[in-house]
């Protein structure tokens, strides 16, 4: 076997060497500019599919030898046996394209996913085929492609990923080609080494019907075993008493795609949904008799049918990534390995926020219901456990959370303002208006501490996400890389792209200062942003256009959560100071500055304003308001969610 | 005496029906040189290849040194050296380095003897064989089909291509090496004389078939020419036992038989010539005689 490893080895060896030298200097460039700037070369480009290129290159040349004229009869009249000589061939090829496949991922890459090691060893399998069938290096390299083709078509669940976004399925579908060119490769090598020409074209003619079958076996094997899923937690919705489409139920899962707009309103109808039969007619699950446990295996089977006491055990789970998380030392920005982790983690913590989504409108919806039933400790309650939820939930960078966030924060703070709203200044003792407070300063200081450093991971995590993974873009910004390497490194780059790099350097650094002090030039950078990389389309105000590009716009959210949830968490601060001043004087103040400092030590300002919330009396009652992420009065615009972004307290007792 | 090799009604059809061997019944007597002759295209190279496995046979019954191809494949070509009809092999190893390649093969290989060829061949270690001439090229062949010291070498019509001095350094160095080694040798040529210098035992192939398996000198005793002269004219139909070929030039008639005996000069004597003179064929005279008659068989 070693004298055959060693044939192989001499065989290939120029190639590998030349390959792999290749990608080492590419990789060395890559690390050059990583020292200069923080920045690797575009990981999903180009150079990612080298190794890929590569590994054909050398299948195409691994059996072309063995069957020209002479050579066979030297080859297989030697004593060794025919299975051997194709091991040995197909071992040394695998080993040099598993090689070349590391030293494409190394030294730094964002996310060397088992697809990408796959991908090469695949490219090698079909082009090793290609050269059994063909028998010529060149043919066989032409041929790759269409063997390739041929093959991701008949395995039948990528085209269902292509379709539908089911990208979980790309690994099986690159294993099952890697098995079947394999498994050809040997029963062709096999019959050309007996002479068995004329039984390859009925392999062929057998093996790829029977390719196709088990590929749409399997295919529906999986579409079953998820429609079983779905229809048991649709079944668990429907015992419930709650119309949920099965729509809906998919959604938190899909998140290939980006869907955000339609997930976004999507959602809203679900608010809309949940508080229009709270309200009316509530459905007997959300009556007071049900005890909390209850209430959570209703919430659970309304989560995910079966999976309800996974749905039970989430928030703990959610919890303890969280804890792990702030425990951890910042990201580092240059190892983007433990951003892979971040990665990993936001990723599976992705299906439980979608899970948290519909606890906390459960928790809305009880809330609601409890403040109108006059229950209103229990009321607050609920909704403190809403908010909690959605701490715990959200408190790890996540992907995608931007529009959740924005959605769900609105939706848990909202059984707040119900509360406020509804409640006379009576209906609650000064201690639970004590209790709100404190509860608010509670959630703040946990800003200070705790989710002021998860958001530090949120940025470190965009910065981590610029700097090292998918955007190269950033060599030009920075202005350290001469013009020509950059464009050698990446040819495709566009002047909008270097913009949009440079606008979202200068937002890294904005990020941290209040909001209201950087507005102006946020609202710059988000004209400049709009004008150039999307042109033709209307310049919105970014902060509210959830139909742009999330990635790009992630920094710009984040920041505008991050103010909106100091706004809600202020405004409601100041809104219970109220109840309590109304309930010792008999009337509400005429300003705000009159709950300081016996009430509540001092007032906040409305951060997106850094001035006084706009606050006065109405009737018996007040309006208190932040003037939202616009600063403007939005009063008299449409109740269209996108226009209207004060956050307003509005109580008339 | 065993045979070292043994096939009974071994067939070959190509796919599109073309019957390269046909119904070939073959023993070769170990201890034997036997070579197997036969035209261009005449099955030689087909039922070498079945005998080695690297040939899948449609029908019929094969054992090399008591060893099914089929059945057992690398203990056969451990036993068996073996040189193809215009064997490549890897251009860009040198003779030590094949040498290397070929031995971690056969654990009967031996270095020693391996050297001796080395010697006897008189090739050069460290060139490459894609710089070595056709000679050369052909004895590297043969050492590496010679030094695991096998039971059997079955050379595939090793010499074709070679020009007449190489080619009978060629089968000195055969001979050679197989006075040394006392194996049985098969090998298949068109070329009869080289043949009829080195061969024991004779068989001829046509179309297929097995015209002839014999010892050579049998062979030669079978198959003899008898050049008879009347005093008129030559008869018109001579009706003889064996007669292969039959051909008139004025008052003389020559005629080839074959499983010559006495009683052929007796059945000659019958049509009343002057004189009977009865001649001895070489080889080639046999194989042209036996070949042309199944060649006029078949038109």
């Amino acid at each position: 076997m070693m004298a055959l490893i060693w044939k192989e080895w001499r065989e290939q060896r120029v190639m590998v060497a030349v390959s792999f030298a290749l990608l080492l200097v590419i990789r060395a460039i890559q690390s050059m500019l990583f020292s200069y700037t923080g920045n690797n070369l575009e990981s999903g480009s180009w150079i990612t599919l080298l190794p890929s290129v590569l590994a054909v290159i050398i299948g195409a040349n691994v059996c072309t030898d063995e069957f020209t004229e002479g050579m066979k009869e030297f080859i297989f009249s030697r004593a060794v046996s025919v299975r051997r000589l194709f091991w040995a061939k197909y071992t040394v090829g695998l080993v040099a394209t598993i090689v070349l496949s590391i030293a494409g991922l190394l030294p730094a890459s964002s996310n060397p996913g088992i697809a990408r090691l796959l991908l090469p060893v695949m490219a090698y399998s079909v082009a090793m085929l290609a050269s059994i069938l063909t028998r010529q290096t060149l043919l066989a390299i032409i041929c790759v492609p269409a063997i390739a083709t041929v093959l991701l078509l008949l395995t039948f669940p990528f085209i269902a990923q292509l379709a539908y976004g089911y990208y979980d399925y790309f690994p099986h579908s690159i294993v099952l080609i890697i098995i079947i060119c394999t498994s050809l490769s040997y029963i062709i090598w096999q019959h050309r080494a007996y002479s068995r020409d004329n039984k390859v074209l009925a392999t062929l003619a057998i093996a790829l019907p029977v390719i196709f079958l088990l590929s749409v076996i399997g295919h529906t094997f999986f579409v079953v075993l998820e429609g079983m899923e779905l229809n048991a937690a649709l079944a668990g919705a429907r015992k419930a008493g709650l119309r949920i489409s099965a729509e809906e139920l998919i959604m938190p899962f899909e998140t290939g795609r980006d869907k955000t707009e339609d997930y976004y309103r999507q959602a809203s109808r679900v608010v809309s949904e949940i508080e229009r039969k709270a309200l009316p007619s509530l459905p007997p699950y959300l009556s007071e008799s049900l005890t909390p446990q209850q209430m959570e295996t209703v919430a659970g089977l309304l989560l995910k049918g079966k999976e309800s006491a996974r749905a039970l055990t989430f928030i703990e789970e959610a919890t303890s990534i969280t804890d792990q998380y702030i425990d951890s030392k910042e990201l580092p920005l240059k190892k983007s390995c433990e951003m892979d982790d971040c990665y990993r983690q936001s990723y599976k913590l992705y299906g439980n926020a979608g899970r948290a989504r519909r606890l906390e409108r459960f928790m809305l919806g009880r809330s609601v219901y409890l403040t109108r039933q006059g229950k209103y400790a229990e009321a607050l309650q609920t909704a403190r456990m809403g908010l909690s939820l959605r701490n715990a939930v959200n408190s790890p960078p996540m992907i995608f959370t931007d529009f959740v966030e924005m959605a769900c924060t609105a939706i848990t703070m909202r059984a707040f303002q119900h509360l406020i709203d509804e409640v006379p200044a009576e209906g609650l003792p000064v201690s639970s208006y004590r209790e709100i407070i404190d509860g608010a300063a509670g959630v703040k200081r946990e800003a200070g501490e705790g989710l002021q450093r998860t958001f530090a991971g949120e940025i470190a995590y965009v910065k981590a996400n610029f700097y090292s993974g998918t955007s190269m873009d950033l060599i030009l910004a920075t202005d350290r890389m001469p013009w020509y390497v950059a464009y050698l490194c990446k040819p495709s780059l566009r002047r909008e792209d270097v913009l949009k790099v440079k606008s979202v350097i200068r937002l890294i650094d904005l990020v941290d200062q209040p909001y209201h002090s950087v507005d102006a030039d946020l609202k710059a950078l988000q004209r400049r942003m709009c004008g150039n990389a999307y042109e033709g389309r209307r310049a919105v105000p970014v902060l509210k256009d959830y139909s742009t590009n999330q990635d790009r716009d992630y920094l710009l959210n984040f920041m505008e959560l991050n103010a909106a949830r100091a706004a809600w968490l202020d405004g409601l601060t100041i809104a219970a100071a109220l109840k309590i001043y109304r309930i010792g004087k008999g009337r509400y103040p005429d300003r705000l500055n009159e709950l300081a400092p016996n009430i509540i030590p001092e007032i906040p300002l409305d951060p997106f304003t850094g001035k006084d919330f706009i606050y006065h009396r109405e009737g018996r009652g007040f309006i208190l308001c932040s003037l939202g992420a616009n600063g403007l009065d939005d009063s008299n615009l449409s109740e269209r969610f996108n226009a209207r972004d004060d956050i307003v307290w509005r109580s008339s007792r | 005496m065993g045979h070292a090799i043994e096939t009974l009604n071994l067939t070959k059809v190509y796919r599109r029906g073309k019957e390269a061997v046909n119904d070939l019944s073959l023993e070769v007597p170990e201890g034997s040189v036997y070579v197997l002759l036969g035209r261009n295209g005449a099955g030689k190279t087909s039922t070498i290849m079945m005998l080695m496995g690297l040939l899948q046979k449609t029908s019929g019954y094969i054992r090399v040194l008591g060893l099914d191809p089929d059945k057992a494949p690398v203990e056969l070509k451990r036993r068996v050296g073996f040189v193809a009809d215009n064997q490549r092999m890897y251009g860009w190893m040198t003779v030590d380095e094949i040498i290397g390649f070929c031995r971690s093969f056969y654990p009967t290989w031996d270095d020693t003897f391996t050297g001796e060829l080395l010697r006897l061949f008189e090739l050069p270690r460290k060139v490459r064989l894609r710089d070595m001439s056709r000679g050369m090229y052909g004895k590297v062949a043969l050492l590496l089909g010679l030094a695991h010291r096998p039971e059997l070498l079955i050379l595939d019509d090793p010499t074709s291509g070679l020009d007449p001095v190489v080619r009978r350094e060629f089968m000195h160095g055969v001979i050679e090496a197989v006075q040394r080694q006392h194996c049985t040798v098969f090998f298949s040529t068109h070329i009869v004389d080289e043949a009829e210098q080195v061969a024991d035992w004779v068989g001829i192939i046509d179309d297929g078939r097995l015209v002839l398996s014999q010892p050579v000198e049998q062979a030669k005793e079978a198959v003899k020419r008898i050049q008879v002269v009347f005093d008129d004219a030559v008869p018109e139909k001579v009706v003889l036992p064996g007669l292969l070929e039959s051909r008139a030039a004025g008052r003389e008639l020559m005629l080839t038989v074959r499983d010559f005996t006495p009683e052929t000069v007796k059945a000659v004597s019958r049509y009343n010539p002057l004189s009977v003179e009865v001649l001895d064929q070489c080889l080639e005279d046999v194989f042209v005689a036996l070949v042309k008659k199944t060649v006029g068989e078949t038109l």
